[in-house]
């Protein structure tokens, strides 16, 4: 359940702000270790900052739902919700110049399907890269290499709660308590629509799976030319409680606004970006100082060294999806 | 939430309390708080699909039911991963440290045993702690004394629940033996089960209490289950399971004996409770929260 899940007590947060602020001390995190290596040549110019970060993580987002889109066989829906949890949860305390999102993204995904219980082998898993033999074998060494690193830093709280579940809800009870709508069925297209939007925000961050579902519902609605305020005010018995209401409305709006304000980045900015991420990981990626062994705590026993180094398969790689 | 921080080792070995099958026990420091925590390390087989599903949904379990923080389960503070070869990845779980568990309260305990107002305050948290479990779909699968904790005040702490998953898919680090005495018949005979196999191991713990040892000690499957068969009684034709290697043929026909004889001390409520535990058929064998709701457990004063 929701209500006494991890991630309402972890992974939710009041303001958006909150996410900036996380997102800002990563990168200056970065910053603070990569200068602190007292490399020659290195400055504050060659990083990345936080908004190229941030246009940077939206286009990776959108890979990873362009793969998760034409995988095969079919990704349910929960698993790809889950898998942007995860890649959001991953960034929201790490730089993208510590880790490089090409591979943190297949992680997700990767990982997704297994706690999801969506049961492909990870031979399966690679071949749904446009790739070269060799080159899904790269990749997959890679994803082995990051897994533990991506459920340490996801705390262990593996369970996502999508807003899929609910929306289902929403329909059901729809269908057999609000007689004012005929056909329910024909705002699951919109719904789910608004939903798949919705994931490439923060918006499963800062509210409830249910009131991000009823968002997805009343905009379904008012797309459709129909107004649904009796089914809060009778269904749902909010028609004494102004408060609640209200602050309903209020939630709905934010969530609306969020999804609006998205812009996909340009492809002039993201490859400007790009360069400067890939600048940045030949530099750092073999310095075991700035890298957290993927995970993996010293033991005193032999640790698996990188199979590869990150730039033997690269984005052209993902460019066929 | 790793094990390693930058200024060094966060958990400090202070001794080890323990060596099961799977990997050792220790007690140990935590440095940041200064409290005492107990370090469980599993070691887990990695191949060429990366940690088996089975560990990943474990111990993302472990971590949802830390969220209740239930007074009878033992918290989970930590998880830490440490790669020891290309093949294997030892998972450490840290846990809240209690110094003692039931098997060395009960072995503590004075002659003649303890009072029949103790065992049912252990047996009202053990079925407290054992239904949340249930609740959220989680079987302990090896529950006995050893698994339980007892802290200086007197609090029942279910420990290693979850975890049997996660051992069942590698093999024994070790040549100790695992033991058979709280494994129900289905477990046995290698059929299905489900919650009531944590019911069966309560019943004999529940008995141990009394007894101050164990009710069923069988030093193999069939020995064990000889030795349950001598006080249930052997389960009719119809009630034995269909998918099972082992034939109902191999055991003598034995009819059920008074369970007074085999725990002389225990009350009528308690020898009725006890009979619903110890039901052959898991089906009709009583449910944990329907245990809490037994009359054994209603404030009539005890002869103790």
């Amino acid at each position: 359940m929701y209500h006494n899940s991890s991630q309402k007590k972890f992974w939710i947060f009041d303001k958006e702000a909150k996410l900036d602020q996380f997102r800002q001390e990563a990168n200056q995190k970065f910053h603070s270790k990569a200068l602190g290596l007292r490399k020659p040549g290195i400055n504050e110019s060659m990083f990345l900052e936080p908004r190229e970060e941030k246009v940077l993580f939206r286009h990776y987002e959108k890979r990873l739902l362009d793969f998760c889109s034409v995988f095969k066989p079919v990704m349910p829906k929960s698993v790809v919700g889950t898998a942007c949890m995860y890649f959001r949860r991953f960034y929201l305390n790490n730089s993208l110049m510590d880790y490089h999102p090409r591979t943190i993204m297949l992680t997700c995904a990767y990982l997704s399907c297994k706690v999801d219980e969506f049961n492909v082998s990870s031979t399966q898993f690679v071949g749904n890269l446009q790739e070269s033999p060799a080159g899904q074998e790269r990749a997959l060494e890679q994803i082995l290499e990051y897994e533990l690193l991506l459920i340490q830093q996801l705390n262990f709280h593996l369970v996502v709660h999508n807003p899929y579940r609910p929306l289902e809800g929403f329909l059901i009870d729809l269908k057999t308590r609000y007689p004012l709508l005929e056909n329910p069925e024909m705002m699951r297209k919109s719904a789910d629509d608004f939903l798949n939007r919705a994931s490439m925000t923060d918006v499963g961050l800062l509210f409830s799976p249910s009131q991000i579902a009823l968002t997805a519902v009343l905009n379904s609605a008012a797309r459709a030319g129909l107004n649904m305020e009796t089914y809060l005010t009778e269904c749902m018995g909010l028609k004494e409680d102004k408060e609640t209401l209200s602050k309903m409305y209020d939630v709905m709006r934010r969530i609306t606004t969020l999804i609006k304000e998205y812009e996909l980045p340009k492809v002039e900015e993201v490859n400007m970006c790009k360069q400067k991420l890939e600048r940045i990981h030949a530099e750092f990626t073999t310095n075991t100082n700035l890298k957290r062994k993927h995970g993996y705590e010293d033991d005193d026993h032999v640790v698996k060294k990188p199979l590869v180094t990150e730039e033997e398969w690269s984005d052209e790689d993902l460019d066929a999806l | 939430m790793a094990m390693t921080q930058e200024s060094g080792i966060q958990y400090e070995p202070v001794a080890e309390i323990g060596g099961g099958a799977y990997g050792t026990v220790y007690k140990a420091r935590d440095k940041q708080s200064g409290q005492f925590v107990a370090l469980k390390s599993v070691r887990v087989q990695t191949d060429q699909e990366g940690l088996p599903l089975s560990t990943v949904r474990e111990v993302a379990l472990l971590r949802r039911l830390e969220q209740f923080d239930h007074p009878n389960i033992v918290k989970l503070m930590d998880v830490c991963a440490t790669l020891r070869t290309d093949q294997e990845t030892k998972v450490t779980l840290v846990f809240e440290h209690v110094d003692q568990d039931l098997k060395t309260y009960l072995e503590k305990a004075p002659p003649p045993g303890l009072p029949v107002s103790r065992i049912k305050d252990l047996m009202r948290q053990l079925l407290c702690g054992l239904s949340f479990l249930h609740s959220h779909r989680v079987l302990h699968r090896d529950l006995k004394p050893e698994n339980i904790l007892v802290t200086s005040r007197g609090q029942v702490k279910l420990a290693d629940f979850g975890l049997a998953r996660i051992y069942s898919c590698h093999m024994a680090l070790t040549p100790v033996v695992v033991t058979l005495w709280y494994r129900s018949p289905e477990v046995l005979l290698q059929s299905t089960y489900a919650t009531p196999v944590d019911i069966w191991s309560t019943g004999c713990i529940f008995a141990e209490m009394f007894r101050c040892k164990p009710l069923f000690c069988g030093e193999s499957e069939v020995d064990q289950l000889t030795k349950i068969f001598s006080v249930i009684g052997l389960p009719s034709e119809d009630e034995w399971p269909t998918d099972v290697t082992l034939s109902r043929q191999n055991f003598c026909p034995q009819s059920p004996q008074p369970i007074t004889d085999s725990v002389p001390e225990i009350s009528e409520e308690g020898a009725d409770l006890l009979l619903k535990m110890l039901t052959f058929d898991p089906l009709r064998r009583i449910s944990a929260l329907s245990a809490q709701e037994h009359r054994f457990f209603s404030d009539q004063p005890d002869n103790s």
